[in-house]
């Protein structure tokens, strides 16, 4: 004798759908109960050690690499690092910034307009300031000749 | 295989400065602040002409806290530069005339002289096409990585 599928109301694989529907909805409430991480505040400039400030290094006499710092109690809280270029006219024309200011490493260029910036990382922490610094300022270091020489050619803003 | 120029060896040996000023607080060495408040780093060779690296020195106004290799012995001695008017130490300092140090002497040489110079750290080197003070911060030091 052929038994008949054993079926509930809701279909043959019913029961487990329904479970997998409690499965995820749980997981779902539970990932919007969780608190967001929050943005690291970076501290005020005011609070900084006498060791911060600006450390410039110009490769070349059309470029200039700067590093801005801030320390507190001997850690780094904040950088920027930034490119600057000579124009014709002799004026320094910043077309890279990246900074971890507003609770993010994010980058400014030219290439994408200054004022859009491009976000990296978020920062939720001190360590994450000197955990991504390094990678930051090797992007600069490895890329400047190649940002320039763009720069140079047209591409970018001009102001 | 790419050549590496002397300047991307002197932009590895910045990059190593900038990182452990950032991250190490190495900043004791940088003593040299110049006149928009920055502290400016210029990496030299030992075998370096005085002229040249007095014209990169030019580039940063005339202020620079000066990291002068020796990649032999992968050590390094820093100074401080400035325009003569900015010396602090000019009453103390030795006057060093285009017959004693001259263009094409080298930067360790010079740095050999202000080593052993008799009145304070300073060294006024006045060159026909750059003028600076020199003195020394530290001798010695290992070449960071």
């Amino acid at each position: 004798m052929r038994y008949p599928p054993i079926v509930s109301g809701r279909g043959k694989y019913g029961a487990q759908n329904a479970r997998a529907a409690r499965r995820r909805a749980r997981r779902s409430s539970e990932a919007a109960a969780a608190p967001e991480l929050e943005a690291w505040p970076v501290p005020p400039e005011g609070s900084w050690d006498p060791a911060s400030g600006d450390i410039p290094y110009q490769p070349t006499a059309t470029a200039r690499i700067t590093e801005r710092i801030g320390r507190v109690d001997g850690r780094l809280v904040f950088y920027a690092i930034m490119l600057h270029c000579r124009n014709e006219r002799g004026e320094w024309i910043n077309i890279w910034r990246t900074d971890c200011r507003h609770g993010t490493v994010h980058r400014h260029d030219v290439f994408h307009g200054m004022s859009n910036p491009v976000v990296l990382q978020p920062i939720t922490s001190q360590h994450d300031v000197e955990s991504t610094y390094r990678t930051s300022y090797a992007e600069v270091e490895d890329n400047w000749e190649e940002m320039e020489s763009r720069w140079r050619s047209g591409e970018g803003d001009r102001a | 295989m790419e050549k590496v120029t002397e300047r991307k060896r002197r932009d590895k040996i910045a990059g190593a400065i900038m990182r452990a000023a950032a991250l190490d607080g190495v900043s004791e060495l940088l003593t040299v602040t110049a006149d928009d408040g920055t502290r400016p780093i210029v990496v030299a060779f030992d075998h370096e002409l005085v002229s040249d690296v007095l014209h990169r020195v030019s580039w940063t106004g005339g202020y620079a806290n000066l990291f002068v290799v020796d990649l032999d012995v992968k050590t390094m001695d820093v100074a401080s530069v400035m325009p003569p008017a900015a010396s602090l130490d000019a009453g103390a300092a030795e006057v060093l005339r285009p017959g004693a140090v001259h263009g094409d002497a080298t930067i360790g040489m010079l740095l050999t002289t202000v080593g052993t110079a008799e009145d304070g750290l300073t060294v006024q080197v006045r060159l026909p096409s750059n003028r600076a003070d020199v003195g020394l911060v530290s001798e010695r030091q290992a070449v960071p990585v």
